[in-house]
């Protein structure tokens, strides 16, 4: 998974979430996110996300609740349309909040 | 077709016919009942009657026949349905089961068994003065009224997308049915650090505001029908105005449907909608010979390999392809003829509501059992030979794990406790799964006993697992008040050797205060296995793949002798006992020794790994496994024999046995020949 950093908060390094969501990337995106955990701010950007699955959401949401109840900082930004309306289909809006 | 075997068919449908009955009235218990649920339960409760008629079981008539009264007034909607009849209801199906099983094995029911329950079912019918009733619906109104829309609830099973299913796909097949709120349910989702990442851990309830029928819906479902819990219900017009809010509304706020959708489908409608048979009755016996057919099939097989192989390769080019098709062939049809040997475990399954409820009530305990998976197929020998292990630690879970509602309160659960059962094929093995949310293992207490009894050494120091591992010890389980300390342990020995017998395993989870799981992996079949092949002097042996951990060539200096436990092998640090084949089964001409030889390292439940020592690896196949109980005779440490390529027979290894037996090993003399001449 690519990193990246963060311009607005220097600290807390991001991810670039990758075209291809589907099951094969569920454990690859697991392990990023459960290292982003120990960040003080996790940023992650979805602007390139072509294709899409439910575990992979099912991670997000997790790493959103796990954040909070760390009380670091998440946020989802730039997600495309694609990630997008796969978060409304599954009413997951709440679960994995997007930043416009 | 003799009166014999009239009866005989007569037993195994009602024995069918009350199995879906039971399904039924769990529908019914659970508020998952359409339309159609009652009416097949009264076509159950029927046919039951109908055949019992037709041989004189005049007792199990009137019994049938007060059920279908008040079936027929359900149905009918002149009864409303509640609780207290589907109970009844229960309560009839249960003594119809004792009437069948008495008059299969001809013994007798005590006289004036039934009488209560026939009162039981005249009451109910005629509804006391006062009682509300449901008021009829004129014939006219009846056909199919669609209702307004639909209320899913869908809960996947862990394993759903690692076979390939999609939620998101469900979500937008079913918006071309019609608009669809959705919301999801986090409430099993667990901390990410502790997540699997393949698994499935969201539920959603989807509210369908469309018009469409049952079967619509269900289609979308189709092919995930056997990796999740489904619920459709149907929902009435001023449900689906407030369900029409924005996404995520509260799923609380959604009523269930209204009992009055029991009398909304017309029999003949029900009875349109209800499939062909697509299956048919064949006797056992012949199944079998068509399996031991195969099994010689895939012995000649073998051996013609053996011979091409000996051939120069440029001789014969064509036998060499014609034997790999052959091959492929004949595996396809082996596993075909297997299969028609499969049986869902539901036949095991469905006999366990009817032990929780007597159980419960007899223990004063409120229990409710989530059986899930029960469509999964499993030998019907292995599905035969699980209902008492399943019986037996079912039975510990109410009596010993799920406390009373009064001590549940206590400790802050629900009054109401849960056992959890589910089956689930993984990786070529059955993996049926028993949990409850009841006490746990208290395992400083169990310590203790063991200590008490000797079991343990008194400063031995013990880890979890392994205190959880003396509740499977004989000698533990036979003192009598073990159960009351411990919560577990009356005959968990006998459940293990059980499972064992399946060539299974049992594995034990538990948590002090928050419950117990138990986890039983059972094989497919047990009409073959992979094997590897091994050679001990002239002899060959095979070990059952499932048990190998590895083999290797020890180094001399790794080889330490041990005063009267033989050698062990030192291995990263550990060190394992070695057994050497060829003095465990008097083998002459076998390599005696370790650093010469081949040491072939298996997991035993009993003795931890065990260090077998054999003189060469000739290869891995799959084999057929014939007995030896049958066609010569009980020997400790051998599980069957098999017929190899070249015609010689090969004894199987049953290495739990051979575990057992390996403390003696340096003292005690050659326990039996190498092969038996009867097999030979």
């Amino acid at each position: 998974m690519p990193h990246m950093t963060d311009p607005d908060s220097p600290e807390a390094s991001g991810l670039v979430l990758p075209a291809s969501l589907d099951l094969t990337q569920a454990e690859p995106l697991c392990q990023a996110l459960r290292e982003r955990l120990q960040d003080p701010a996790i940023w992650l950007d979805g602007g390139a996300v072509e294709r899409i699955s439910t575990p992979c959401l099912q991670l997000l949401a997790a790493a959103h609740a796990s954040a909070q109840a760390r009380g670091i900082p998440f946020r989802l930004r730039g997600a495309s349309a694609v990630l997008a309306s796969a978060i409304a289909d599954l009413g997951l809006s709440t679960a994995i909040p997007l930043e416009v | 077709m003799s009166f014999d075997h009239l009866r005989a068919t007569y037993f195994e449908e009602s024995a069918e016919l009350l199995e879906s009955a039971y399904a039924q009235l769990s529908d019914l218990a659970e508020g998952r009942e359409d339309g159609e649920t009652v009416h097949a339960l009264f076509r159950a409760i029927h046919s039951i009657k109908g055949g019992g008629g037709a041989f004189g079981f005049d007792r199990l008539v009137r019994l049938a026949h007060g059920m279908e009264t008040l079936l027929d007034l359900l149905r009918e909607g002149t009864l409303p349905l509640d609780a207290a009849q589907v109970a009844l209801l229960l309560r009839g199906a249960d003594a119809l089961a004792d009437l069948l099983a008495a008059e299969r094995g001809g013994t007798a029911v005590a006289a004036g068994f039934e009488d209560a329950l026939m009162q039981a079912f005249r009451i109910a019918a005629e509804a006391p003065a006062g009682a509300p009733r449901v008021v009829a619906a004129p014939a006219t109104a009846a056909p199919v009224d669609l209702p307004e829309g639909w209320r899913i609830d869908f809960r996947p099973r862990p394993e759903l997308f690692r076979n390939a299913n999609e939620p998101l796909l469900l979500v937008r097949q079913l918006q071309r049915l019609g608009p669809v709120t959705v919301t999801a349910d986090l409430t099993r989702l667990p901390p990410l650090e502790r997540m699997e990442a393949e698994d499935a851990y969201l539920d959603w309830h989807f509210v369908l505001q469309a018009a469409v029928p049952r079967g619509s819906v269900e289609e979308v479902f189709e092919f995930v029908a056997d990796d999740c819990e489904l619920t459709i219900s149907p929902i009435a017009a001023e449900v689906v105005a407030e369900a029409d809010t924005p996404q995520e509304a509260a799923p609380a706020e959604i009523a269930p449907v209204a009992a009055q959708a029991v009398a909304a489908t017309t029999p003949q409608a029900a009875a349109a909608s209800q499939p062909a048979a697509q299956s048919m009755r064949v006797d056992v016996q012949k199944i079998d010979r068509l399996v031991n057919l195969v099994g010689e099939m895939v012995i000649g097989q073998a051996m013609l390999v053996q011979h091409a192989g000996s051939l120069p390769p440029d001789l014969c080019p064509g036998l060499t392809a014609g034997l790999e098709t052959l091959s492929q062939h004949l595996r396809e049809l082996q596993e075909g003829v297997m299969s028609i040997r499969t049986q869902p475990v539901k036949s095991v399954f469905s006999r366990m509501p009817r032990l929780v409820r007597e159980l419960s009530a007899q223990l004063g305990k409120d229990v409710r059992l989530v059986v899930t998976g029960e469509s999964t197929e499993i030998d019907k020998t292995v599905v035969e030979q699980l209902a008492d292990p399943l019986t037996h630690l079912l039975r510990n879970a109410l009596d010993h794990g799920i406390e009373t509602p009064d001590q549940r309160e206590a400790a802050g659960k629900p009054r109401q406790g849960t056992v959890h059962l589910s089956a689930a094929q993984r990786s070529g093995r059955i993996v049926i799964e028993l949990s409850d949310d009841g006490r746990g293992i208290d395992r400083a207490r169990v310590l203790a006993r063991a200590r008490e009894r000797g079991l343990v050494a008194p400063d031995a120091v013990l880890s979890e697992s392994e205190i959880d591992e003396l509740i499977f010890l004989p000698s533990f389980s036979t003192a009598a008040t073990v159960s009351a300390v411990s919560g577990r342990g009356v005959g968990m020995d006998v459940v293990r050797r059980n499972i064992q017998a399946l060539g299974g395993r049992i594995a034990l989870e538990s948590r002090f205060g928050s419950g117990s799981r138990f986890l039983l992996s059972l094989p497919l079949t047990l009409a073959v296995l992979d094997g590897l092949v091994v050679s001990v002097g002239r002899e060959a042996y095979i070990l059952p793949i499932a048990a190998i951990v590895e083999s290797l060539r020890p180094r001399p200096e790794d080889i330490h002798a041990v005063v009267g436990r033989g050698d062990v092998l030192s291995i990263r640090g550990a060190y394992i006992p070695l057994l050497p084949l060829h003095r465990h089964f008097a083998v002459p001409e076998a390599e005696a020794d370790p650093s010469r030889g081949i040491v072939v390292i298996v997991e035993t439940d009993h003795a931890g790994q065990l260090g077998l020592l054999v003189d060469d690896l000739v290869g891995q196949q799959q084999v057929v496994v014939k007995s030896l109980e049958a066609n010569y005779g009980r020997v400790e440490g051998i599980g069957g024999a098999t017929i190899l390529g070249d015609g010689r027979v090969a004894l199987i290894l049953d290495i739990p046995g051979l575990g057992l037996g390996q403390g003696r090993v340096a003292a005690s003399a050659p326990r039996s020949p190498a092969t038996p001449s009867a097999l030979q």
